[in-house]
């Protein structure tokens, strides 16, 4: 593996935009391939910014200036990737379901997910039982990913995670979010509870008989 | 002691007060101490998931399970009452209720020129605790104060497990049952310490939040409880009380406080008339801090305001040595790094003024770094205690620090949300009171060291005790501070947060210190 590729994940971690578009610039200059300085350097990086954030040793807006030098060095080698090349692990339909418009936690969930080479589709915030039915039909994910912030939205958790399975049973639905837990997450049929964004990913590996490695 | 075992009913010792209580077989512990009156507040209702109700088991422990040996760490001669049942039968300590006092008293308040024979009782009915204000009109003063635990906390610890419950008539009748019964009991008790008769209360006035008015009000959530969290009594400048539901006669009169949205409730407009905001004087902020933050700015001559999300981490909650303000909370520190303990002994938890006081104190002392991240203790574990290497329980973990960090987040983004809003740059604040009971330490520095509130010179910074009670004592008999608390939901506009373009990025900037 290149140097430069330790060198992109550690400016990821370290926040440092700038030094991320320097590398991913010499990568190019280089003639490496763009698609192995994203997954081994910039999505490499992320996934340690995911552990940092699990041991709380970052927060939020350190998450977020992180995805923020990710996305700089990705802006840069992305229009250079051969098509195909990068490995998309599936699709993962995300969002805060009806009732709720706390949505923070859902967009580091989505960040991290996308790192880790997932396709994301997010349905953003206060999101019906028939908006996320339609994404089902119209994106064919292989998970769905449901957060919400508020007891209150609990029951319709549970309609939603029935509704959905019931249309396509080989869904795998992953549950996050402050008043859910694993036994809530067993309780209503769904597969996976995401205690934080790093959870998320390793279940949606999971889920998907994916080695976390790849 | 064999005929009770037929009868499949055991006996538990409390200690320290040696009383004890029947229980039957396999019964909940904590639904057995509920019945006997000793109330956990401020939990997970039951779920084994917030650790507040620990009891010390002193006779044979039971066997620990999962989660309890998930929250309780090295505490391992505790167990929580809502994962046990009764198995036999057995002596137990509750270390967080033994010195238990609920007080919001109110100093200093003045009834100028209210000139009567009879009496009234101002109501702070809240999510936790309820408080009465009993003022005697001929003295103009108040000549009784009491507190005491909403027995709704049994059924649920906050406002949205509550108003799930509601949506079971049932539930809801019980929750409706419970709260009146609570303030019937209140009533007759204040009067019972005053020695005057149910016939010479004149009026009432009661401030509560809007969940609290639905319940009392015999109505179940309506829809509040779900985004976008509107009320069917928002605007309505007439609330109706039967005197008769809380034990008054029919002549008494009883004034609510009205309601502007599902989470700025009677409370809310109580305090803002107890702070004058609705007085076009100024640039004036009140903040009232609690799970829900409320916020009201006045401002060129607007009066704003808003909620804000801010989580249980002022009140202690889900705070690794969180409790509420009482006997044995840190409610602040030195500047030296020594705890202010409330009722001085050895400190039991933090209140919210004791965190909001201890991070200012240790991001000064670069323990805690401007991310919030704490420095490594001796065991190379980010966490601290004001006494070193002594009591474990008393440990501000790094987890700590995140929740208080989202919680004081959510108050500063909606102050800056506010003050754009009105085009005022939060320097020109002539005043910010602060109110709420989160503890009485908190300084006007820490506040604004923490980054809570805007940083203006501190002599513009005061805090109020209660000021919801304050502004029902304000209505008590007096038509003219009903009729502006009346006139609020035509007067003061709501600024919904989650509207604002940019909200995540004002959320996330505040996070940092």
């Amino acid at each position: 593996m290149s140097e430069l590729y330790t060198k992109l994940s550690d400016a990821v971690v370290a926040m440092k935009a700038d030094d991320v578009k320097q590398l991913a610039q010499q990568v190019l200059a280089e003639g490496l391939a763009p698609e192995q300085a994203i997954e081994q350097g910039l999505a490499a990086g992320m996934n340690r910014v995911g552990e940092l954030f699990a041991a709380k040793e970052y927060f939020v807006p350190e998450v977020l200036v992180c995805s923020r030098a990710m996305y700089a060095g990705f802006d840069i080698l992305k229009d250079h990737v051969v098509e195909g090349a990068i490995n998309n692990k599936g699709t993962i339909a995300i969002g805060v379901i009806d009732g709720d418009f706390h949505d923070i936690g859902k967009n580091i969930v989505k960040l991290m997910l996308e790192a880790a080479g997932f396709r994301m589709i997010d349905l953003g915030k206060n999101v019906t039982l028939d908006r996320f039915s339609e994404a089902v039909d119209r994106e064919n994910p292989r998970i769905i990913a449901l957060s919400t912030l508020m007891t209150t939205t609990m029951d319709s958790m549970l309609e939603i995670t029935a509704k959905l399975l019931q249309k396509k049973p080989d869904l795998k639905v992953i549950v996050g979010g402050a008043p859910v837990d694993t036994d809530f997450a067993e309780s209503i049929g769904a597969h996976f509870y995401g205690g934080d964004a790093r959870a998320a990913v390793i279940g949606a590996h999971q889920l998907l008989g994916l080695s976390l490695e790849a | 002691m064999t005929k009770l075992r037929e009868n499949r009913e055991y006996t538990v010792l409390l200690n320290p007060d040696g009383r004890e209580i029947k229980v039957q077989k396999g019964q909940n512990l904590r639904s057995a101490l509920a019945s006997a009156g000793i109330f956990f507040p401020q939990n997970c209702t039951g779920k084994g998931k917030c650790g507040h109700c620990r009891v010390l088991f002193e006779t044979e422990l039971p066997p620990v399970q999962k989660r309890e040996a998930e929250l309780l760490g090295e505490h391992t001669d505790y167990r929580l009452a809502c994962l046990q049942h009764i198995q036999s039968d057995c002596e137990i300590s509750i270390p967080r209720l033994q010195e238990w006092r609920i007080e919001k008293n109110i100093r200093d308040f003045d009834f100028a020129g209210r000139v009567s024979r009879s009496f009234g009782i101002a109501i702070d009915l809240g999510t936790t605790v309820i408080a009465f204000y009993l003022a005697d009109f001929s003295q103009g003063i108040i000549t009784e104060q009491y507190s005491v635990l909403n027995p709704q906390v049994h059924q649920g610890g906050d406002v949205m497990t509550r108003l799930t419950l509601a949506r079971k008539p049932e539930q809801r009748e019980a929750l409706t049952a419970s709260v009146r019964q609570g303030l019937t009991d209140g009533i007759k008790k204040l009067l019972a310490t005053a020695q005057i008769a149910v016939d010479s209360i004149s009026t009432v006035s009661l401030a509560g939040n809007t969940t609290m008015l639905h319940l009392l009000l015999g109505r179940d959530g309506e829809g509040l409880e779900i985004a976008p969290f509107r009320s069917p009594l928002e605007g309505r400048k007439k609330l109706v009380l039967d005197p008769a539901w809380i034990g008054l006669s029919a002549r008494t009169k009883c004034d609510l406080f009205p309601v502007l949205t599902g989470f700025i409730g009677g409370d809310t407009t109580a305090a803002i008339i107890a702070a004058d905001m609705d007085l076009p004087e100024g640039h004036r902020l009140l903040i009232d801090l609690g799970t829900n933050g409320e916020i009201v700015l006045t401002a060129n001559g607007d009066i704003l305001a808003t909620s804000t999300a801010a989580g249980p981490a002022f009140e202690g909650v889900g705070m690794a040595a969180g409790m509420p303000a009482l006997q044995g909370a840190i409610e602040g520190i030195s500047d030296e790094g020594d705890p202010f303990v409330i009722g001085g002994g050895e400190p039991v938890g933090y209140c919210g003024s004791g965190y909001i006081s201890t991070i200012a104190y240790l991001h000064k002392a670069g323990i805690i770094d401007k991310t919030g991240l704490i420095r490594q203790d001796h065991e190379n574990i980010r966490r601290w205690t004001p006494i070193p290497q002594s009591r474990q329980d008393l440990y501000l973990t790094q987890d700590d620090v995140r929740k208080f960090q989202l919680a004081k987040a959510a108050i500063a983004a909606g102050i800056e949300i506010l003050c754009e809003q009105a085009g005022l740059d939060p320097a020109q604040l002539d005043e910010i009171i602060v109110t709420g009971s989160f503890g009485n330490r908190v300084t006007p520095k820490s506040a604004v060291a923490v980054g809570l509130i805007p940083d203006i010179p501190i002599e513009k910074i005061t805090f109020m005790d209660n000021a919801a009670g304050r502004g029902a004592l304000l209505c008590l008999g007096n038509s003219h501070f009903v009729r502006r608390a009346a006139d609020l939901p035509g007067k003061v506009k709501v600024v919904n947060l989650g509207d604002h373009s940019n909200f995540q990025d004002i959320y996330v900037a505040n996070m940092s210190f």
